[in-house]
């Protein structure tokens, strides 16, 4: 996606924001999921093509160990999310990543897997990373029970009684996923082979399904296991009850670096929000229906920030300034907005500007779309790339076109000096035991000299001051065959030409860097909500948390 | 069919283990970019993607060329993936293939080129045909490719030629596979290289990161 397709909302490229501010890591690391966030428009279409659901084999036993089948059957195909339940021993659960036993494993399937089939991915799903999946299926994931809960659910439930709704709320979901494998991995589809099928070409569209299924299947595995306990006495978990537990996830520094492994993805993910953003803004009228909408949508965040709760000191400082800015929006729509103004969504969003801070200036931004679906949800039709299309270099550009680039978008790493040890203080690599991305000390750990290409700026930098021992007119191509060090950034540069959200415009390097700022900003564009940073390199977060279940997906209003 | 000594890997996987392997053997990131490109691109196709990388990264020729206009310059053979990028960065240039084709010297490991050329074919719009030691081998046109001497495709050394050539509009080799073979004791091989470039955890690099305990709430 670039800025060319965008082009029939006229009147809206001159309500956009300056790529300058938006991509500043501090302002990233607030953002908000919106209605274009990924599970939204999985939902959506869910919805409007009218799929089915329904469960061919729950053969689960008393301990909770078993498998069973959920099928999710649009239009065209189905998909079958394959769960294997475990009987996890306390001391072997944990959510890192390198883990090798969880209390469910599941992949989604392509189709309605046979006996063979499921007999299959039984010998496979529960080893994970270990196992190989085939490209008969599409993600691989696993989840853990949350302990404080789980057992308490079960235990209420069997006695023919209700979890309370304050302890629900306190953990706010079931099972947590510890990863959710998709695109090619261990096996797995591509996504680029399924870019014919409409539902899953925006991105992320198995994983979702999968973390959507995974829900009910551990509401369905509560009551069960109630059931077992008690046949006579259990009830089912009640369905308001159940509406607000979503699947939690632990998401650590593994994620953080696929924001700059794909800048054209960043970007589009960007672009698209933004230019929804232009698109409300540049509205002459308010009509009532989306104030309405708008103040309904307040009304929600209002609570949510209020039951969204977390134990770092950071985010209870975010915290009390959401809930503060919230407060504050709400105040000026009822008594202080003009809304038979010209441009009263502008209006609305320059007041934000300057009355609310950053936490609650992107919450704006989100309750702003609520109510405009006929007007932005088009837009998730751009969210996906095809990073073949920029990969190639055009040598023949001239070094002096390279360098205005550089200095129009990356002139925020250009005076940085890098030799402060405080602006190089990191560096993140590869860890050689378990190869995930970790971030090091720089001047106080070994292996700087393997580090991962993510110290963006400082490359920018050292690419401009390359550039500065070059004609103008000499192209691209004599650069990179006198300094190949610089290609991977010649690549980047050239593609913000057209692609101005594609960077993180921070020093990804600097000691003060906040990773979890990173996960943050990915995590919104899946749908997560109420973030819980567990420290500055990773969070926990819930999806789906108040979203309609299968069963009641088409009668859900405003998806 | 998969053999007990083979492994069957998607195209990031390839992608992935190839930027690594890259990496681990000393190039820089850029360059690792386009080796695994290069190495998915070929993997589509059913090309021996896992035989020419490694040729590139265990036994590679020299590294530094020097683009001439027709006739390329360079002191030792050229490792076939630097010659490749050279080919496809200076394809508009009058360095390129246009008009009446370039000599680009000794070249080990031709295969490799294969991707690059292809680039260069959809920068120009044109169809290019590579010799080796003056014989037909490959013509490729835009992402496609045509084999025109399947004796050679083993060929780790050869003097290269590319020309324009008419367009091919039967494109028998398109990118069609997600997945592609690969022997096990060449993945062994490939991942002992990616080993080159990760680190030792460190205590102090796990602190903070979810490692201290267990996590159960």
């Amino acid at each position: 996606m670039t800025r060319a397709p965008l082009s029939p909302a006229r009147m809206a490229a001159l309500f956009h924001r300056d790529p300058a501010q938006v991509m500043q890591l501090a302002r990233l690391g607030l953002a908000h999921p919106t209605r274009l966030s990924f599970l939204r428009i999985l939902l959506r279409r869910m919805q409007r093509e009218n799929w089915r659901f329904d469960r061919p084999v729950f053969d689960i036993d008393a301990n909770g160990v078993g498998r069973a089948v959920y099928r999710a059957i649009g239009p065209e195909r189905t998909y079958s999310l394959v769960a294997f339940a475990h009987d996890l021993p306390a001391d072997m659960r944990s959510d890192r990543v390198i883990a090798t036993a969880w209390d469910a494993t599941f992949a989604l399937c392509d189709g309605t897997p046979d006996a063979a089939e499921l007999d299959r991915l039984a010998a496979n799903v529960p080893l994970q990373e270990a196992g190989r999946v085939t490209q008969k299926e599409l993600t691989l994931s696993r989840a853990n029970r949350s302990v404080r809960l789980f057992e308490h659910v079960i235990q209420c439930l069997s006695e023919g009684r209700q979890p309370g709704a304050d302890d629900l709320a306190a953990t706010g979901y079931l099972m947590r996923t510890t990863a959710v494998y998709g695109s090619g991995k261990f096996g797995a589809a591509t996504h680029h082979s399924l870019n014919d099928r409409p539902e899953t070409a925006a991105p992320f569209q198995a994983e979702m399904l999968t973390v959507w299924m995974i829900r009910t299947f551990t509401v369905d595995l509560v009551n069960h296991l109630a059931r077992m306990r008690d046949a006579a006495a259990a009830v089912p978990l009640d369905r308001s009850l159940r509406r607000n537990l979503g699947v939690g996830n632990s998401t650590g520094l593994g994620m953080a670096p696929f924001l700059v492994r794909h800048p054209i993805l960043l970007n589009n993910w960007m672009m698209a929000r933004e230019e929804a953003l232009a698109r409300v803004r540049a509205q002459q009228t308010a009509a009532p229906d989306k104030i309405k909408r708008f103040v309904q949508a307040l009304r929600a965040a209002q609570k949510n920030a209020v039951v969204w709760t977390s134990a770092h000191p950071l985010q209870q400082e975010r915290l009390a300034a959401l809930r503060a800015g919230l407060d504050r929006i709400a105040a000026y729509v009822g008594v202080g907005w003009d809304q038979r103004a010209d441009y009263p969504w502008d209006a609305l969003w320059h007041w934000g500007q300057a009355h609310l801070d950053t936490e609650a200036q992107e919450a704006l931004l989100s309750l702003m779309l609520e109510p405009h679906g006929g007007l932005i949800d088009e837009l998730e039709a751009y969210l996906s790339a095809d990073g073949t299309t920029a990969f190639a270099i055009d040598g023949g550009q001239q070094i002096g076109a390279l360098k205005a680039l550089l200095a129009k978008n990356y002139g925020w790493a250009l005076e940085v000096d890098y030799d402060d040890r405080k602006a190089a203080g990191r560096f993140w690599y590869v860890s050689e035991d378990k190869l995930e991305p970790r971030l090091g000390e720089r001047f106080e750990e070994p292996g700087s000299d393997r580090e991962l290409p993510l110290d963006i700026a400082r490359q920018a930098a050292a690419l401009f001051e390359t550039l500065m021992d070059f004609p103008d007119t000499d192209p691209v191509a004599r650069l990179l065959l006198a300094h190949p060090q610089h290609r991977a950034m010649v690549r980047r540069v050239q593609l913000t030409a057209t692609r101005p959200f594609a960077e993180i415009r921070d020093n990804l390097i600097d000691a003060d860097m906040l990773p979890i700022d990173m996960l943050r900003c990915k995590l919104a564009c899946f749908g997560a909500s109420r973030f819980d940073p567990r420290s500055d390199r990773w969070v926990r977060i819930s999806l789906f948390q108040n979203a309609p279940y299968p069963n009641d997906l088409h009668t859900e209003p405003d998806l | 069919m998969i053999g007990a000594d083979q492994a069957r890997l998607t195209m990031p996987e390839i992608s992935a283990l190839c930027l690594r392997a890259a990496r681990g053997a000393g190039l820089s990131w850029g360059m690792a970019e386009e080796c695994a490109h290069a190495a998915t691109w070929l993997a589509a196709r059913d090309f021996d993607w896992a035989d020419a990388v490694l040729y590139q990264l265990e036994a590679s020729g020299g590294r530094q060329v020097t683009p001439r206009v027709a006739r390329w310059e360079a002191d030792a053979p050229g490792c076939a993936l630097h010659v490749g990028v050279a080919l496809s960065d200076f394809a508009t240039l009058p360095e390129g293939p246009q008009p009446d084709g370039v000599w680009l010297g000794m070249v080990t490991g031709p295969l490799m080129l294969l991707p690059f050329a292809a680039r260069a074919s959809a920068l120009l719009g044109t169809a290019l045909e590579i010799t080796l030691d003056g014989s037909p081998w490959l013509r490729v046109s835009g992402d496609n490719a045509r084999i025109l001497g399947t004796e050679l495709m083993r060929t780790k050394m050869a003097e290269v030629s590319v020309s324009p050539t008419r367009l091919d509009a039967t494109c028998p080799l398109q990118a069609t596979a997600q997945s592609a073979l690969i022997f096990r004791e060449q993945l062994l091989r490939l991942d002992g290289l990616a080993l080159n470039m990760t680190v030792p955890s460190s205590a102090q690099s796990a602190k903070g990161a979810g490692a201290q305990g267990l996590d159960d709430d």
